[in-house]
């Protein structure tokens, strides 16, 4: 089937641009770049056109799901704190938290936070998808966290896809703003509504986290597996604040995550972790850019993969220290394990520093499971298969047991291990 | 008769380690593997446990009259193997206790009863933890992850006692052990010894043997026992050396 941007322009066309004119740029920036293809450097090993060749669906159509009971699956402890996205549609807000506001806004909604920050830091002119998303989506879905607001509980956020017989074009578009000396956890679900509808998602989301701020995302991606996931994330980090994010990939076909920070106040610091494990034929992307543009700042990332059967993962680390950003502390580690004798892997880091006085690290490694911890596990009774899941579990484990919440952290075990006793683990 | 080794022979990456061993464990009796470096002590043991890096290519190992070169590694351990590791591996990630709830569970399964819960597991845990001296925070540590020689060693008995195997193989334990660690291993295991419960204790050292008296001692010499005796042998091997054997071998030969 032929890829072309012009079916997003003459959606866009009928669209009036709900979100004003920034929309117009966008649209012009995408028609300009196209959907980017392998030859692209950031694309080289990730073909994304696929997930573009579907005649899509753009409207919202009735659903004949109960996203209640979807939710009931998920490690949401209540009815209270949880939002619900449909189809990159605002459709439900539990009551929150005091000092959490969330909002659906476009052109006609006046909010001066929004007009400040909207559309700030996803770069339109080099990212064709962020272009895509900002021309494509119809609301823009603020959370707001008020300056001095220390949230006990997680803000859950559950981004619901669905699909009828036809493929879904989704644009989800996000903004995270965590006022001064705010302090918050989001856990971000995303999941299809039903097993079968075939859907490509675009999120963007953008996210600044003024002085002395705190955000934290826990992001579980468990979309279906004719799910297409293409979710870019732009931050800016303001003095002294602090952003942590942990991708855990368990579902989609095609998921790719582009996660920027621009690293802009002295003292703040960054803290990405990621985990994939991706079997049959999934592909998963982890791209990853860090932004060190003034002095004293740390970042951090632990990614680690687990590619079963004929899956590939890609891991791509890039970090950059400005002229300016002396002392800096970057560090970055990749680990996979390929499980499968088609799996395959590609890690990549970058480093590009131009600042003296800096300490970065960075190291990636690919390997099968240890034999010598396997034959171990074994002697002691333990079956292949379980062997196998257990010291995949342990291997996870460095990125698992960096999250926050207890009980989403039971789940995450729940839901690895349950993925791992369905795969057979012994080829 | 628990354990019948006949004409082993076995290879590793096409080099013959072991070269037609023969040997006869009955149940409550101890034996003692003696033997100089590379005579094949260790691929013995390994060879019992199943370790798939050894070929077998000749000769038989029943273990109560079942065949055992056909089952795998763990379905040994289900039937009542234990080797307690030369070197124990670390395992990151994973603690001592779920490691061994689940080793504890996986045999209980394989013998058709109902897992442990995790009441009683503590109590067993609790029981056996004292045979060795090994504290609570041990147990939720990472398997072996940073742990001393001696707590290594320690922490193989008390999986051993954990899991109360038939037959339990012991290699190399003292490698690496001060005297007083030493004393806790072997008093860990001599707390173990019972009518149906046999030990191979594979060691370089009669040192071992003074705290594990065994009841038979043999030599293991390139591939093969070359002889047999009490634990007289041993202290006969401690003060003569291992070139006694070597040179008593070539005569004979």
């Amino acid at each position: 089937m032929e890829v072309s941007p012009e079916i997003f322009v003459e959606q866009f066309k009928k669209a009036g641009n709900p979100l004003g004119k920034i929309q117009q740029e966008a649209i012009e920036s995408f028609k300009k770049a196209g959907i980017p293809h392998v030859k692209l450097e950031e694309f080289r090993h990730t073909n994304i056109v696929p997930a573009f060749a579907k005649n899509f669906s753009f409207e919202q159509k009735e659903h004949t799901y109960s996203a209640e009971s979807l939710i009931k699956k998920l490690p949401v402890s209540s009815i209270e704190n949880t939002v619900i996205i449909e189809n990159g549609e605002l459709s439900k807000v539990l009551p929150t938290a005091s000092g959490i506001e969330v909002v659906s806004l476009n052109k006609n909604t006046s909010h001066q936070q929004f007009e400040k920050h909207f559309s700030k830091y996803a770069d339109l002119k080099s990212d064709s998808l962020a272009a895509l998303n900002t021309a494509m989506a119809k609301s823009c879905i603020l959370v707001g966290i008020a300056a001095n607001q220390q949230v006990e509980k997680p803000l859950n956020i559950v981004l619901i896809s669905s699909a009828t017989d036809q493929a879904s074009f989704i644009p989800v578009r996000l903004l995270f703003l965590a006022d001064k000396n705010s302090s918050t956890l989001v856990h971000l679900f995303q999941i299809s509504a039903s097993e079968n509808g075939e859907t490509l998602t675009s999120i963007v989301t953008e996210a600044f986290t003024d002085e002395n701020a705190r955000l934290e995302v826990e992001y579980i991606q468990q979309e279906n597996n004719k799910s297409n996931t293409l979710s870019n994330t732009y931050v800016e980090s303001a003095a002294n604040s602090f952003f942590k994010i942990h991708t855990i990939t368990l579902g989609g076909v095609l998921v790719r995550n582009k996660l920027r920070i621009r690293l802009n106040g002295q003292g703040s610091e960054a803290y990405f972790n990621g985990l994939y494990l991706p079997d049959d034929r999934m592909h998963v992307d982890n791209y990853t850019n860090v932004i060190h543009a003034v002095p004293n700042c740390t970042s951090n990332q632990t990614y680690r993969g687990v590619i079963s059967d004929e899956a590939h993962g890609v891991f791509c680390g890039r970090i950059v220290v400005e002229q300016d950003a002396q002392k800096t502390q970057a560090y970055q580690s990749n680990k996979n394990i390929l499980v499968g004798n088609h799996a395959m892997v590609n890690s990549k880091p970058q480093l590009e520093i131009y600042a003296d006085d800096v300490k970065c690290t960075h190291g990636a490694t690919t390997g099968r499971l240890d034999s010598n911890a396997l034959f171990y596990l074994r002697a002691r009774g333990i079956n292949e298969q379980r062997a196998r899941a257990l010291l995949i579990t342990a291997f996870a484990s460095d990125v698992l047991q960096q999250t926050t919440d207890p009980a989403l952290h039971q789940f995450l075990i729940e839901q690895i291990t349950l993925k791992l006793s369905v795969n057979n683990l012994c080829k | 008769m628990m354990l019948e080794i006949r004409n082993l022979h076995a290879l590793i990456e096409g080099r013959e380690i072991l070269k037609g061993l023969g040997l006869t464990v009955k149940p409550g009796e101890v034996h003692a593997i003696m033997g100089p470096n590379g005579s094949g002590k260790s691929t013995l043991a390994s060879v019992i446990a199943g370790r798939e890096n050894y070929e077998v290519t000749e000769g038989e190992i029943l273990f109560n009259n079942e065949n055992l070169l056909e089952l795998a590694p763990e379905e040994r351990a289900q039937k009542g193997i234990f080797l307690a590791f030369q070197y124990p591996v670390e395992i990151p990630g994973i603690s001592n206790a779920t490691f061994l709830k689940e080793a504890v569970n996986s045999i209980r399964k394989a013998k058709g009863e109902k897992p442990m819960d995790s009441k009683h597991f503590l109590q067993l845990m609790q029981e056996k933890m004292k045979l060795v001296n090994i504290d609570k925070t041990m147990t939720q540590r990472s398997v072996n992850e940073g742990f001393s020689g001696g707590e290594k060693k320690r922490n193989e008995i008390f999986q051993m006692a954990m899991l109360d195997p038939r037959l339990c193989i012991l290699d190399e334990t003292d490698s690496g052990l001060d005297i007083d660690a030493l004393r806790i291993v072997a008093n860990g295991v001599n707390a173990m010894r019972s009518k149906d419960r046999s030990f191979l204790v594979v060691t370089h050292y009669q040192r071992l043997l003074d705290y594990i008296v065994p009841d038979f001692v043999h030599v293991l010499y390139e591939g093969k026992i070359v002889k047999s005796g009490t634990k007289e042998l041993a202290l006969e091997l401690e003060e003569k050396g291992y070139d006694w054997i070597k040179s008593h071998e070539t005569v004979s030969q």
